[in-house]
């Protein structure tokens, strides 16, 4: 195995990229995916297996006349009896039931519960905060300009005699339309691997309350996002699906709901009608909260309410077609006040929901112990708050189907109320106390029965769940559970006594105080059952994010070993002066060997298996033979990380160790190791571990954009204090502070918060551009036009005359450069000229603008980058390339990459691109003139090429630079407007330059805008950092070569071992954090980001060694 | 600046490949000792025990009697802090100035506050880098603790070196100090600047307390840094006290 070293460090970042993908594929399999989920649909005649929560109600009613007259009322109030649990019932109860199935016949018959409303109207506003719709008195300060803007909500509330009500309705994190979908329909809480799938999302598996409808012959019409479509593909009756993705069309799915649903709502062909708006969370991610399209958008939703409500008030009278129609106007998620949603803030959590009922009784019945009380308000009382978990549950029971079979959501007591109260006491108009007590009382049965039914369904939902899933619940919680469950199933042994004495008696009095007596018992039940469902609930919520620890273990193992593998590949490199070191960078057979070797064994376990039934090694080999191919994958991965990290130059060969090592006694340090460090090393130490520390907590992983300006800060006082030392180039420290301090500040400039809402026409140009055309043009000249220029000039003029870049190649990029930047200035000239008004074109002219010049600059860069891959490879295996150039070659090669790929980059993070751009270029000069002062200012009494000799061996040379770049890399990140979060990605971006929405070409833009400026350009930076840094162009020794090879392979390694250390404590911390109440806000997305750019960074290694190290011709060749 | 004396330790690590260096400074050295009259130990240690003192009441107890606090009056507290440790640093070092027969007290006291305005604004400076928020009531703060801050670092070396550039260098970017004067400044500034600087750690977390407030937390660590270097530097002297002057003299030699 003669591998060159070049080759040899392409195996082996090969290798770093399968090992690290293998861990973070381990352990997101234990983090992430969590809930099984079961595919049993609840069905009807599922509750004859119920208890007895209904037949043993009033089993002595037909002894009196008196009771029968309390009976007639509660079948009308709504939902009572069970089909199926009605065998119980004595003649005289059936006789009731009889009586009153007229009216319950109107409502269909119920499944499970009896139907309160025959029909539901939802609307669904995306991202509608709490306080669009709450009435701005609850909030402090000024009303802000989208308060009160949906007032037909409020106003309904508040008029006499309303039977509407807010509510404040909390989603669990990620707040995305899609999860969010999921949990409302299914009742059951999210997994987060669900919002890798966001972009194809796959259908529900899972019961839910669209499928129980459909399954017990209600037709489900809807209307909006198409979302909903990828979720239920075949369950609609009817669907008016419009696309999505697009978040600059404000208007289509809203125009297309508001066009089909008011001849729907005439029609008589659908039980429910879902309407999803998606509007208000285009406009917030587009635009803002505080726009006023934002206020435009929510006017427009006022008016189609208030069409819906008078609409529904006026077909509502008996008979009518919307009878007995519930609406409910509310929104899947909230969102921040940039319009960003994904998280776990309250913004994002807090949402509204509006139900209006068209029966006709304004009072509750409600004791007030039910009661909750969330917001205060000063004219309609509390606004009380619901989970999101509950709303499936609560519309099952409304609308009588079957509960979803995984859902652990109670029936919300206040919505229940207000859907279900007592119809005729509103109809007799009695303000008697007798009759609220009796409607109390009914209302209080129904609902007790309804979270009876409630509690055996979630309690059957958890018994299944702890039968079918791997980890379960722990046993002594569902002994808790159970306990709860039956103290509630007891409790009412008292309550028919009562309710017979109270039949049997005739006195007012005493029937009163009865009464009184019989809602107390029923109430104690209700709480008892309120309790169990409650902590149903609580432990759903701590389990369903219930960790696979032995996959996240062996997970975070393996990222370890990356960074051993690294650092001991790094301890190999820095001996790899002399030749027959190299083989330890990638000892190819002991690696081979043991995995194959490894592997081995287990397969023959399993090919023997039946050999070995009914011995003790039988669950074993059980085992692994079902997770197989896990198994072998774990196993050849732990053997080759055992192999490569035993594998000791020792065992090579013993014999030419030994000779080497009395070669090298006079240098006895070389075999340690070379922990001659300077102060910038430990600084950068410093900084490193503080950083990685910080990511244990959640404050710093929000904050830390702030720790790593800081720490960006610090280091540059570290530089400033090396200038002054050296007494050079002071200005050059100081000016990298004033950039460190002002980069990451130009993306906060109102400048272009107002500008971002610019770039998209629309009737904002209005409100925002003819603010003034002077300072328009003014303001574009100077942070596009300018800083392209002067970004075009370093370029062409800085670098062309500097002798690292003067060959022909680089003349071919300068001019694909030069084309692409001034495609960029033209492209955004002509958007803010258009956009003020200032020149009209035609729509052909503005297509032809808005899609093909983003296009002809993608397509520069590729050609850019190809040209030079195909430079690299033809030229460089030409004989007579002078040998002491591959340095230079190298760092041309480098700069080509990056400078071609600059033009999509830039041109992807927008109009502030160009502006960062340079201060980028600046920032980065400062950096490499400052390398050249730390770097000499150390050893000056030595010789020049003993020096480089010296310098080469030394294991921590690079990792000074390597450790700022690292910095600067991650700065760079943040101070493009990104953050590790899933609101932090930037969807418009993917969309310069092309209208319509395509999963892999808006994924690809999505991805080079997300990791282009902080993975892409500095990898292929590196090398030149490096080589730059160092001077190593001025050594022109025989082992010139290999020194570069050596140098670069370890700034790589050290780049990688760096972010490997950052992404095993990302890791670890979300591991040890996995019950922290942010860790799906918070730890989560920045642990996916992390793993994500931790991969990337490996795939782009493994890019920029193969161009730069291994399409060149081993010298030995040419001579 | 803070960062630049992060690392009191520096000299551990360049003396070991910087002979020529090294041979160069002790050269220097030589020839500044021949006109250098070097106050002794001790009176380094009273003057620093004073003004540790001066600024420990100047934070807590002078406010504390005026009804004020750093954490909710931070501008006031400062000021006061400043007001009363200002002149207690600039007397006190006053007296140790180098060449006390060139230069007289007032020109020491003189420079000393020439140079207060020019560490105000590298303070500031270097505060804003770091992240101190710029808004209108931000920046009074930031003045403030600029000003306190340089009063503890800059002014002291003012006072005693006056404008030799060459002892600045020798202090703030070689960190080589010379004899107990020297040492004391030198380890009393870093000591200031990385307590700033380690001060600013507890500002992100989300505790939602005031002192978390910028510059809060940062001025406590100044002034507990400036604290520990006086304790340090105190307790120091007084355990090598016969030890410290044979060292200078073989350093000498």
């Amino acid at each position: 195995m003669t591998l060159s070293l070049g080759k040899r460090s392409l195996c082996l970042f090969v290798y770093l990229l399968v090992l690290d993908g293998v861990a973070i594929f381990f352990f997101t399999r234990g983090f992430l995916l969590t809930r099984t989920e079961l595919s049993v649909f609840s069905e009807c005649s599922d509750v004859s297996n119920c208890p007895s929560c209904f037949d043993r109600s009033l089993k002595c009613h037909t002894e009196d006349q008196q009771a029968e007259d309390l009976a007639a009322n509660r079948p009308t109030s709504g939902l009572l009896i069970d089909s199926h649990c009605t065998h119980g019932l004595d003649e005289g109860a059936k006789n009731v039931a009889a009586g009153t199935s007229k009216q319950v016949n109107d409502f269909n018959e119920g499944c499970w519960t009896l139907p309160a409303i025959k029909k539901a109207v939802i609307l669904i506003i995306d991202a509608l905060r709490f306080d669009f719709v709450a009435h701005s008195r609850n909030f402090n300060g000024e009303p802000k300009p989208w308060m009160d803007k949906l007032s037909i909500l409020q106003r309904l509330v508040e008029e006499q005699n309303s039977t509407a009500r807010i509510f404040k309705f909390i989603a669990d994190p990620p707040t995305t339309t899609l999860q969010r979908l999921k949990g409302i329909t299914t009742g059951g809480l999210p997994t987060f691997i669900d919002i890798g799938h966001s972009f194809g999302a796959p259908a529900i598996a899972e019961d839910n309350l669209i499928s129980q409808l459909q399954r017990t012959g209600k037709r489900v019409v809807m209307m909006g996002d198409d979302t909903w479509m990828q979720l239920f593909p075949t369950q609609f009756s009817m669907a008016y699906p419009f696309p999505s993705y697009n978040v600059k069309d404000l208007h289509t799915v809203d125009d297309g709901v508001i066009r089909e649903l008011f001849p729907a709502l005439h029609r008589n062909d659908w039980d429910v009608l879902i309407g999803h708006f998606l509007g208000v969370d285009h406009v917030g991610h587009i635009f803002g909260v505080e726009s006023p399209l934002m206020v435009e958008k929510l006017k427009q939703y006022n008016d189609v309410i208030e069409n819906v409500a008078t609409l529904l008030k006026n077909m509502s009278e008996p008979g009518g077609l919307l009878e007995d129609t519930l609406l409910i106007v509310m929104g899947d998620h909230g969102q921040t006040l940039n319009g960003d949603h994904g998280g776990g803030t309250p913004e994002e959590v807090e949402t509204a929901l509006f139900a209006l009922s068209t029966h006709h009784n304004s009072r509750s019945s409600l004791p007030e112990s039910l009661k909750s009380c969330e917001v205060e308000d000063p004219v309609i009382g509390c606004i009380s708050s619901i989970p999101q978990l509950d709303f499936s549950a609560s519309m099952s029971s409304f609308l009588g189907v079957p509960f979803p079979y995984g859902s652990v959501g109670q029936v919300n007591a206040e919505l229940f109320d207000l859907v279900a109260r007592d119809a005729v006491s509103s109809t007799t108009h009695v303000e008697d106390d007798t009759v609220w007590s009796k409607a109390s009382l009914t209302l209080m049965e129904h609902y007790k029965e309804v979270l009876c039914i409630n509690s055996w369904q979630v309690k059957r939902y958890f018994e299944a769940y702890s039968a079918v899933a791997i980890s379960g619940f722990p046993p002594q919680d569902l002994a808790r559970l159970t306990d709860l469950y039956s103290t509630a199933q007891n409790i009412n042994t008292t309550e028919r006594d009562l309710f017979c004495s109270w039949a049997s008696s005739t006195d007012e009095s005493s029937r009163k105080a009865t009464r009184q007596r019989i809602l107390d018992e029923v109430q104690k039940q209700v709480e008892a059952f309120r309790e169990y469902l409650k902590a149903a609930a609580a432990l759903a919520r701590s389990q369903w994010t219930q960790f696979g620890i032995e996959w996240m273990v062996v997970g975070l193992s393996f990222l370890i070993a990356s960074v051993v593998i690294r650092a001991a590949a790094l301890r190999r490199l820095s001996h790899s002066g002399k030749q027959r070191w190299e083989a330890g960078l990638f000892p190819t057979k002991p690696l081979l060997i043991n995995s194959i070797g490894a592997s081995y064994p287990i397969i023959m376990l399993v090919v023997l298996h039946p050999l070995l039934t009914r011995t003790p090694l039988q669950p074993v080999v059980t085992y692994i033979r079902d997770n197989l191919s896990i198994v072998v994958v774990c196993v050849t991965v732990g053997a080759s990380v055992m192999a490569y990290l035993t594998s000791s130059p020792r065992s090579f060969s013993e014999k030419k160790f030994r000779t080497l090592a009395n070669e090298q006694k006079s240098d006895h340090r070389k075999w340690s190791w070379d922990m001659e460090v300077d102060f910038r090393s430990i600084a950068a130490t410093v900084f490193v571990i503080l950083h990685g520390f910080s990511l244990f907590s959640n404050s710093y992983i929000v904050a830390e954009e702030s720790v790593i300006n800081y720490l960006m800060a610090s280091s540059s006082i570290v530089y400033l204090r090396y200038s002054i030392k050296a007494r050079s180039k002071i200005v050059q420290a100081l000016c990298f502070m004033v950039l460190v301090w002002v980069l990451p500040r130009v993306q906060t400039l109102a400048l272009f918060k107002g500008m971002k809402a610019v770039d998209s026409s629309g009737p904002l140009y209005s409100t925002l551009a003819s603010r003034n055309l002077l300072l328009q043009v003014i303001l574009t000249c100077t942070t596009v036009v300018l800083p392209l220029l002067v970004v075009t000039w370093i370029l062409r003029c800085r670098l062309g005359r500097s002798h690292y870049c003067a060959g022909r190649l680089w003349k071919t990029v300068r001019s694909g450069v030069s084309i692409s930047y001034f495609l960029i200035g033209v492209y955004w000239i002509i958007m803010d000229l258009t956009n003020t008004e200032f020149i009209t074109m035609d729509d052909d002219m503005m297509k032809i603008v808005r899609l093909y010049i983003p296009r002809i600059i993608y397509m520069t860069s590729v050609v850019v980058v190809l040209a030079t891959i195909t430079a690299v490879i033809f030229s460089w295996a030409r004989p007579g390339v002078e040998v002491a150039s591959s340095a230079k070659l190298l760092i041309e090669t480098g700069a080509s990459v990056a400078a071609g790929s600059s033009g999509t980059i830039l041109l992807l993070m927008g109009r502030r691109g160009p502006l960062i751009s340079m201060l980028v270029i600046l920032e980065v000069w400062c950096f490499l003139e400052l390398q050249a002062i730390t770097t000499t200012s150390g050893s000056t009494d030595l010789s020049d090429a003993e020096d480089e000799r010296k310098r080469v061996d030394k294991i921590v040379q690079s990792f000074g630079a390597t450790a700022d770049w690292s910095m600067v890399a991650l700065q760079l990140f943040f101070s493009t407007g990104h953050s590790c979060a899933f609101d932090g990605l930037h969807f418009s971006a993917a969309f310069i330059g092309f209208d319509d929405f395509g999963f892999y070409q808006q994924g690809i833009l999505l991805a080079v805008e997300t990791f282009g400026a902080s993975h892409l350009l500095p990898v292929f930076g590196l090398p030149v950092i490096i080589l730059l840094g160092q001077n190593l162009l001025r050594s022109r020794g025989r082992d010139d070569e290999r020194m570069v090879i050596t140098e670069v392979t370890k700034g790589y390694l050290w780049f990688g071992t760096l972010r490997a250390i950052i992404a095993v404590i990302t890791t670890a911390s979300v591991c040890i954090q996995r019950r922290h109440l942010m860790v799906w806000g918070i730890f989560a997305p920045k642990f996916v980001f992390d793993a994500l750019g931790f991969l990337v960074l490996d795939v782009l290694v493994i890019l920029a060694t193969a161009i730069f190290l291994i399409f060149r011709r081993p010298k030995q060749h040419e001579a | 600046m803070e960062g630049a004396k992060v690392e009191t330790r520096k000299r551990e690590f360049s003396g070991k490949d910087a002979g020529s260096v090294r041979k160069q400074i002790a050269d220097a050295h030589t020839q500044e000792m021949v006109h250098r009259s070097k106050p002794c130990a001790g009176k380094v240690g009273i003057v620093q025990a004073l003004c540790g003192t001066g600024v420990f009441l100047g934070l807590w107890f002078v406010p504390a009697m005026m009804g004020y606090n750093l954490i909710d009056q931070p501008v006031e507290t400062l000021r006061i802090c400043f007001a009363l440790s200002f002149p207690v640093l600039l007397i006190s070092y006053s007296t140790l100035r180098l060449q006390p027969e060139i230069c007289p007290m007032w020109w020491a006291a003189f420079r000393g506050l020439l140079s207060l305005p020019v560490g105000i604004v590298a303070a500031s400076f270097v505060g804003t880098v770091f992240g101190a928020p710029i808004s209108y009531e931000s920046a009074v703060k930031t003045f403030h603790w600029a000003a306190l801050i340089s009063a503890l670092t800059v002014v002291p070396v003012a006072v005693v070196v006056g404008g030799s550039w060459s002892t600045w260098h020798r202090l703030f970017a070689r960190t080589e100090p010379d004899g107990p004067l020297e040492l004391a400044l030198c380890l009393s500034a870093h000591c200031a600047a990385i307590g700033s600087w380690v001060g600013a750690w507890p500002m992100p977390l989300d505790w939602e307390r005031r002192w978390q407030e910028w510059p809060v937390c940062c001025t406590y660590g100044t002034v507990g840094g400036y604290l520990l270097s006086v304790i340090f530097s105190i307790a120091w002297y007084s355990a090598n006290r016969g030890a410290s002057s044979e060292g200078e003299k073989k350093k000498v030699n």
